[in-house]
């Protein structure tokens, strides 16, 4: 369930941000990430998939850059930008843009899903219509 | 594109989704060049250099001072360059991040990066390196 909470505070970074880039926004939401929990404390990944008590501080293997903090994110103070030279601050708009990398991380943060970190690139072209999902798993 | 460009095999798929030829470029960008909010390294010989490049989003005219700290995955050193510096609103920064394994070892280890801005900001980066082999 992260994807949807990641996917609008993305949306409020693009409508504070509105010249960011892709990889800006997935920047100002990794390098913002919280890495301890609600008890202050570090992290922890379920290693057994039958036994919830199975835990152990998480590695960016099982939670990415960690817990995505919206208030945080919009106020990055640095951004890491990929590729200046097909998308102008002026011009991004992300439905005429021809390329858009949009890179999605995903948490399985639920205690029945095995801890995977897994990154998705996702190339679409806007012209032709069709979305090539590129999958990598770390 | 550099760096899907310089995946092997992908001029086909690439000139297909994008209708760009990658005769076009003529450097590749390995992948742990390309400027991602964190560093994995799947093979670490000896030593390593990583760029990594930062822009400051400030919209008014101000001067953020930054302050690198690091902790070091295990069997690594990490080195960054500059470790303390100032940037403009709208700057761009260039880090030069130098990774030198210790150890022969083959289990992934992790660190972090860590840029703190005078101003309260502070920009958290992952690190991962899983091979290591001493030279």
């Amino acid at each position: 369930m992260s994807a949807p909470h990641v996917t609008g505070i993305a949306a409020l970074i693009r409508q504070k941000f509105p010249h960011f880039t892709p990889a800006a926004i997935g920047s100002a939401l990794s390098t913002t990430a919280s890495l301890s929990d609600r008890k202050g404390e570090h992290i922890m990944a379920q290693r057994a998939v039958l036994n919830p008590d199975s835990q152990s501080p998480a590695t960016p293997f099982d939670m990415g850059s960690g817990f995505v903090n919206a208030t945080a994110a919009l106020d990055p103070g640095l951004i890491f930008d990929i590729g200046k030279r097909f998308l102008e601050p002026s011009k991004v708009n992300l439905l005429n843009n021809p390329i858009s990398i949009i890179r999605h991380r995903v948490h399985f943060l639920e205690q029945t899903q095995s801890p995977e970190a897994q990154i998705f690139f996702y190339l679409g072209h806007m012209k032709k219509e069709k979305p090539l999902l590129l999958k990598t798993t770390f | 594109m550099k760096f899907l460009c310089g995946i092997n095999g992908s001029s086909p798929v690439v000139l297909n989704y994008t209708g760009e030829s990658c005769s076009a470029y003529n450097s590749s960008l390995a992948a742990s060049d390309l400027n991602l909010p964190s560093v994995t390294i799947a093979k670490l010989v000896g030593t390593q250099t990583v760029i990594r490049w930062v822009t400051n989003i400030a919209t008014t005219a101000t001067n953020e001072t930054y302050t690198i700290g690091w902790m070091a995955p295990d069997s690594v050193s990490v080195k960054v360059s500059p470790a303390k510096f100032t940037i403009r609103n709208g700057q761009t920064k260039v880090l030069s991040l130098v990774f030198r394994a210790i150890k022969n070892v083959s289990m992934a280890s992790f660190g972090r990066i860590g840029l703190f801005g005078d101003r309260g900001h502070v920009v958290n980066i992952p690190v991962a390196v899983i091979y290591k082999i001493a030279v």
